[in-house]
């Protein structure tokens, strides 16, 4: 197809139905435009005497603004049905660059319109990093309901896609809360995931709306305290998350912290716990950089055993007892 | 209870003229029968597809302990897969590739791998199951296979064989020559698990009163509380279940009693999400196990472990109770023992098939 010279009266600036918008700034388009002007013809295609946009909307609109009357554009036969346009439009998308996580929300929700169940083409799947399972499309999909709102978190390219999807079956004002906490955390995806799930554990667990517990007060607080940065800020709030999430074995340690240390052991001297409490495996730490050092680790730890000063640490039900 | 017979059943010519074909086609005459040379992998449930295809591996196989919880030395008689009651928490789930019920179907093989291991083991005990990859009982409507179990057990010397089971299809065991050898089995569960994640098993009052009446048929009887599940209210419930229990059955033809808390490998998480959404164990008090599968925090295992041991020592001090897959710590503070005190688990167990079964004295 050779490009055409269209003037832009012919184009309906107002239809962006074939819109795919990444929420975010293109400074890279910007600054390419800017030196060399239109690279690539946008694609536009004939619609009742009009013109529509299909690709390049930025590069128009820059073109547009920049005082130009008309430019060279692509223009689709006009055979093409809407199905087959926009297969091209997201072909084009998908294999150009991979999407950001807004394009991704509305792409989902075009290929579920486009398509029966079972018959979206597997390259377009793989190409969005997808199972060939719709329920997985529709949440994606979903997530376009909400509005700008949501998909300019999505554009900023902050929020982990597979945390975003994990809110996929919240209800709105969760969700946009939630991804407005995450955003200003800037964790990693896996700290993202991980603060999704023991939000909505505890919601079912307790059951307590997640609305409500996105309002906790402990939680509040942590977020807002304007003194620690966002690392410790994320840190607290998973700690706090663990203790709701995870309360006897957070109880049950914190506990045996504190027995450990009405122990008053030197510092050359730790006891540490099996994980999670799990088997019966405790450990006994020395460290030590001569003789005396260790003669002294190995005196506070024998005081361990005589009297049985560690009873109560070990069995959960002595514990209870004293 | 009611069991929908399958509508297809899917026989590879292998096993296509077996004794086991021979009675599906008895016992299901409207169902079509096809004959395949291999029945192909799916991933497709389909409830209506009853599998039958013949089994090139070890029929028997040992129950997969581990190093760090003491197992039980059960054998597992492996004659099928899968199971239709869809448990939430059931790990069957998980084998993606074959859903749908698969039986088994050169059932002569498997008598003689049997008899050859008992042969050559003759001064063992072996305790042998077939409810690990299917209920025990489920389809034996359509099977029969008790009928050829029982008797096969009760002219053995050296064995015994558990059913393990959450319906009430005991019709084959009546009138079976059965030698008491064979130990018919419950899972049992609380009303409120039981309705919330067993819908689809028989009710409690059915499975006690099948219970029952094979304690009346001469049948010893086992039960097994696995998965326990910690959930509001889990005292009263499992209170009124071991109450119902004993109310239900003679204490004295109950051979043994298992206990396990709720583990899942952590793949079933995003199954039991999927497929079961109402459902709420998955998001108990996790931590992974030794055998890396996911287990409760050891102090919630020992109190739920506690409190029916409590109650099952009350109704019968010298029954046979045992943990499933637990080490020795919480076997300690659950129970007061270990099994390295009563000379190890699997001697426990055989030690209860002498005193209450009489067998192999």
């Amino acid at each position: 197809m050779e490009p055409s010279r269209i003037h832009f009266d012919k184009i309906d600036w107002e239809d962006r139905s074939f819109e795919i918008r990444g929420f975010h700034e293109n400074t890279l388009l910007q600054a390419s435009l800017t030196r060399f002007g239109i690279l690539e013809p946008p694609w536009v295609c004939a619609r009742h005497e009009k013109y529509l946009i299909v690709d390049g909307f930025k590069r128009l609109q820059w073109a547009r603004e920049n005082g130009a009357e008309a430019a060279d554009l692509l223009l689709l036969p006009e055979a093409l049905s809407t199905r087959e346009i926009w297969e091209r439009r997201i072909g084009k998308k998908l294999f150009e660059h991979g999407p950001g996580s807004a394009e991704k929300v509305r792409i989902a929700a075009v290929l579920l319109d486009l398509y029966p169940a079972g018959d979206i083409p597997g390259h377009f799947l793989s190409a969005l990093n997808l199972p060939p399972r719709r329920d997985v499309l529709e949440k994606w999909a979903h997530l376009q309901l909400d509005g700008a709102v949501t998909l300019e978190i999505l554009g900023s390219g902050e929020i982990a896609d597979r945390a975003a999807l994990e809110t996929s079956t919240w209800e709105r004002e969760s969700r946009v809360a939630i991804l407005g906490i995450l955003r200003g955390l800037r964790c990693s995806a896996s700290i993202q995931v991980e603060i999704v799930e023991r939000i909505y554990e505890i919601s079912l667990r307790e059951e307590r709306p997640l609305s409500e517990l996105l309002n906790d007060p402990a939680l509040r607080e942590i977020l807002s305290d304007g003194k620690v940065n966002h690392r410790r800020k994320t840190q607290a709030l998973r700690d706090l998350l663990t203790r709701l999430r995870y309360p006897r074995l957070s109880r049950r340690q914190r506990q045996c912290e504190k027995n450990i240390e009405e122990l008053a052991l030197p510092h050359s001297v730790r006891i540490i716990p099996p994980p999670a409490f799990e088997g019966d495996g405790w450990r006994l730490e020395l460290s030590f950089s001569n003789t005396l050092e260790l003669r002294n680790a190995l005196a506070s730890a024998g005081s361990l055993i005589e009297p049985d000063r560690l009873g109560w640490i070990l069995s959960p039900e002595l514990e209870e007892q004293r | 209870m009611h069991i929908r017979a399958p509508e297809k059943v899917m026989v590879e010519s292998a096993v296509a003229d077996g004794a086991l074909v021979s009675t599906l086609r008895k016992n299901l005459p409207a169902a079509r029968f096809e004959i395949v040379e291999r029945v192909s992998e799916t991933a497709r449930a389909d409830p209506n597809v009853l599998e039958v295809v013949h089994f090139r591996g070890k029929f028997l196989k040992s129950c997969p302990g581990t190093r760090h919880y003491h197992c039980c030395g059960y054998r597992i008689l492996h004659f099928g897969m899968q199971c239709t009651l869809g448990c939430t928490y059931c790990i069957l789930q998980a084998y993606l590739n074959q859903p749908n019920l698969r039986l088994f179907g050169n059932t002569e093989e498997m008598l003689t791998e049997l008899s050859s291991e008992l042969e050559q083991n003759p001064d063992r005990l072996h305790r042998i199951g077939t409810g690990e990859f299917t209920d025990s009982l489920l389809l034996d409507p359509f099977t029969g296979l008790s009928r050829v179990l029982a008797p096969f057990f009760a002219r053995t010397r050296n064995a015994v064989l558990e059913l393990k089971t959450k319906t009430d299809f005991i019709g084959n065991l009546e009138d079976l020559e059965h030698n008491g050898r064979t130990i018919v089995a419950w899972s049992l569960n609380s009303e409120y698990v039981r309705k919330r994640e067993e819908p689809r098993s028989a009710t409690l009052e059915e499975r006690l009163r099948a219970a029952r009446k094979c304690a009346d048929q001469g049948y010893f009887l086992a039960f097994h509380f696995d998965p326990l599940l910690e959930y509001p209210g889990w005292r009263a419930g499992y209170a009124d279940i071991l109450e119902r229990l004993f109310d239900a059955v003679p204490a004295d033809r109950v051979v043994w009693m298992s206990m396990g808390a709720f583990r899942f490998m952590p793949e079933l998480k995003q199954i039991i999400r999927e497929r079961h959404p109402r459902s709420l164990i998955p998001y108990g008090e996790f931590i992974r196990g030794f055998d890396g599968k996911m287990r409760y925090f050891r102090d919630i295992r020992v109190e739920l472990y506690g409190f029916m041991a409590e109650k099952i020592m009350k109704a019968d001090p010298d029954l046979c109770l045992y943990l499933c897959m637990e080490g020795k710590d919480i076997w300690t503070e659950a129970l007061g023992f270990t099994p390295e005190d009563r000379g190890g688990l699997p001697e426990m167990l055989d030690a209860a098939v002498r005193t209450r079964m009489g067998a192999w004295a």
